[in-house]
C-alpha cells in the first residue's frame, strides 16, 4: 500500500462525503455555473467588507487613531473576507467546513514553517493591537533606535529618529526588547544642575530661578519645579532644579527642545542677579605670616 | 473688536493692531502683538469675517483640551448649590466664512499662559492653568483678556466639600461675547475628592451673542459629552 493510497482510505473513512475515490469526480463536479457564483459570493463579501472598513473609517475615525483604525478595518474585511469564502466553498465545491478548515490549517502550518518570523511578527502586531505599549505619535526607545513612532503595521512599527531617519522595527522586537515610551505619561521630569560660587547668596539664586521658571509657558505649575540646594563641592555650591514638561511637548531624550533656551536663561538670570556660575579654584593658606606677605608683594 | 465684518477694517490697541485691507481677491490679513507679526494674503473673496472669543484651551500648542481655573478654597455644604464667578483666559479667532462653511484664519491670546499636570503623570492630564480670584458678583473685565465663568456648585454628596480649582473640556464650552465673554457651568460634587463638571447653553447677560467655537467651526464629531469627571480631586 502506497502512502497516497493510505491517505486516501484514512480520508475516505473519515470524510465519506468528499468520495475521494480517483477520477475526475472533486473537480469535475464544479459546473461553470457554481463557479460563477463562488467568484459572485466572494465578490460580494469582497464588497462588503470595504463598505464596511469605509462606515467604521467614517464612524471612528476621530476616536480611534490612524494606524490603528487601518488595522481594525484590515482585519475586519479579512474576516467578512473568509465568511464569504466558508460560504462559498463547501456549496459550490460540494465539500465540507470541516475539510476547507483543514486546508486552512495546513496553509497556516506551511506559512509557519517556512516564515516563523513573518508569523511572530504578525502574532506580535495583533498582540500591539490590544496590549498598545505605543502609540503613533509617541517618542520611543525601542533597543538603539529611537524616536517617533510613524505607523504601526501589522508586521512592522516605523519610526522616524530625531535626525528625520525611517527606520522599520519589526513588531517582535518591541516585545522582546525593552520599550522606553516617552510619551506614555502626561508629564516628565528634567533634572539640571548649576553650580554658584560660595560667596553668592543662595537665597536669591533659589528666589531667581523659581521666578524665571514660573514665567515659563510649559514649565508645569502643578508638579511644582524644585529648586533647592543640593551638595556642596570643592569649589562651587550646587543649586538642582527639577522641571516638569509635558510629555508631549518634549520629542527628544534629552529634553533638548527645552534647554536650548532654559539654561541660557538660566546663566543670564543668576549673571543679572550678581549671581556667578563658579569655576574650579583653589585658596591657599600660608601657615607663615611674612611668607604671605612676600607673596602678596610678587617676592616669592 | 469682537463681531461680524463685511469689509476692509482695523483694530487698534496699546497691545495689538489687526487689520484687514486691499481689494477683494487680494485681501491682506496682519495682526501684530509682542513684537510678532502674522501676515497673510487672501487670494480668495473672503466672504465674510467674524471675529470671537473661542475655547481657551488651543494656544500655544493645543497640547491640551482641558481648562483648569484654581482658586481660593470654597467651602459648601451638603445639599447647597451656591454659585461663584470665576475669570478665564481668553483666546480670539478669526474666521472666514463663506456659505456657512467656516475657516480659521487666526488665533491669538494677549494673556500669559501657563500649563499644569492635573492628577498624577501616569493617570492625570496636561491643563490650561489659570488662578482666579473669587467672586460674588460678576467681575470687571477687558473682553479681549479675561472672561467671566459663573460656576454653580451642587454639593449632592453627605458631606462638606473644600473646592479649589475646576477642570473643564473643551468639548461642550459654550461662549458668549458682547461687552464682556462669558461662560455658565455647572460643577457637580459627588464626595469630597469626585465631582463632574459641565457647561450651560446660556450668556449671563441676554443681550449677549453666541460663539462660533473651534469645534463647530472644525465640524469635529464628537459623542455627546456629558461633561468631565474630576477624578483627581477638586481641592
Amino acid at each position: 500500500m502506497t502512502p497516497v493510497d493510505l491517505l486516501t482510505g484514512i480520508v475516505n473513512r473519515t470524510m465519506p462525503q468528499l468520495n475521494f475515490e480517483p477520477g475526475p469526480d472533486f473537480v469535475g463536479r464544479v459546473s461553470v455555473g457554481k463557479a460563477l457564483i463562488f467568484f459572485i459570493i466572494l465578490a460580494f463579501a469582497f464588497t462588503l467588507g470595504k463598505v464596511v472598513a469605509i462606515y467604521l473609517k467614517k464612524r471612528y475615525s476621530h476616536q480611534i487613531k490612524k494606524d490603528r483604525l487601518n488595522l481594525l478595518t484590515l482585519l475586519v474585511r479579512v474576516a467578512i473576507f473568509m465568511v464569504g469564502f466558508f460560504i462559498a466553498a463547501p456549496a459550490v465545491f460540494e465539500t465540507s467546513m470541516f475539510f476547507l478548515g483543514l486546508i486552512l490549517a495546513g496553509v497556516i502550518i506551511a506559512i509557519a514553517f517556512s516564515s516563523a518570523k513573518i508569523l511572530t511578527d504578525f502574532v506580535a502586531g495583533i498582540a500591539l493591537f490590544y496590549d498598545h505599549p505605543i502609540r503613533t505619535g509617541d517618542f520611543v526607545e525601542i533597543g538603539a533606535n529611537s524616536g517617533i513612532v510613524e505607523e504601526i503595521r501589522l508586521l512592522s512599527t516605523v519610526l522616524r529618529t530625531e535626525n528625520g531617519v525611517y527606520v522599520r522595527v519589526p513588531n517582535d522586537e518591541i516585545y522582546t526588547k525593552n520599550v522606553n515610551n516617552y510619551h506614555a505619561n502626561a508629564a516628565r521630569r528634567f533634572d539640571y544642575e548649576v553650580g554658584i560660587r560660595y560667596e553668592d547668596d543662595v537665597g536669591t539664586a533659589v528666589e531667581v530661578l523659581e521666578k524665571l521658571f514660573d514665567s515659563y509657558t510649559h514649565v508645569l505649575k502643578n508638579p511644582r519645579p524644585e529648586v533647592f540646594v543640593s551638595s556642596f563641592d570643592s569649589s562651587s555650591v550646587q543649586i538642582k532644579f527639577r522641571l516638569w514638561l509635558p510629555a508631549k511637548w518634549v520629542n527628544t531624550m534629552d529634553g533638548a527642545s527645552f534647554n536650548t533656551s532654559a539654561l541660557q536663561d538660566v546663566k543670564k538670570t543668576l549673571e543679572n542677579s550678581g549671581i556667578q556660575i563658579a569655576f574650579p579654584q583653589q585658596v591657599v593658606w600660608f601657615g607663615d605670616e611674612t611668607l604671605r606677605q612676600g607673596f602678596d608683594r610678587g617676592h616669592l | 473688536m469682537y463681531g461680524t465684518y463685511h469689509e476692509n477694517f482695523s483694530y487698534m490697541d496699546p497691545d495689538i493692531s489687526l487689520s484687514f485691507s486691499g481689494p477683494a481677491g487680494t485681501r491682506r490679513y496682519i495682526r501684530e502683538y509682542a513684537g510678532k507679526r502674522v501676515e497673510k494674503n487672501l487670494a480668495s473673496d473672503t466672504g465674510r469675517i467674524l471675529i470671537n472669543p473661542v475655547e481657551p484651551v488651543n494656544l500655544p500648542d493645543g497640547l491640551t483640551s482641558h481648562l483648569e481655573i484654581s482658586f481660593d478654597p470654597v467651602i459648601i455644604k451638603p445639599g447647597d448649590e451656591p454659585f461663584i464667578y470665576l475669570k478665564f483666559p481668553v483666546e480670539t479667532a478669526v474666521f472666514l466664512e463663506s456659505g456657512g462653511a467656516y475657516d480659521v484664519l487666526d488665533i491669538f491670546s494677549l494673556v500669559p499662559t501657563k500649563y499644569s499636570l492635573y492628577g498624577l503623570p501616569e493617570t492625570g492630564c496636561i491643563t490650561k492653568w489659570y488662578r482666579s480670584g473669587v467672586y460674588t458678583e460678576i467681575p470687571e473685565t477687558d473682553p479681549l483678556r479675561e472672561g467671566v465663568i459663573e460656576l454653580r456648585f451642587r454639593n449632592s454628596g453627605a458631606v462638606w466639600a473644600e473646592v479649589s480649582r475646576a477642570v473643564f473640556q473643551n468639548t461642550d464650552m459654550h461662549l458668549y461675547y458682547g461687552d464682556m465673554v462669558s461662560m455658565a457651568a455647572v460643577m457637580e460634587i459627588w464626595n469630597p475628592k469626585l465631582a463632574r463638571t459641565s457647561f450651560l447653553r446660556r450668556p449671563l447677560i441676554s443681550t449677549m451673542t453666541p460663539s462660533v467655537e473651534l469645534y463647530t467651526a472644525r465640524k469635529i464629531p464628537i459623542v455627546q459629552q456629558s461633561g468631565y469627571v474630576m477624578e483627581q480631586g477638586i481641592s
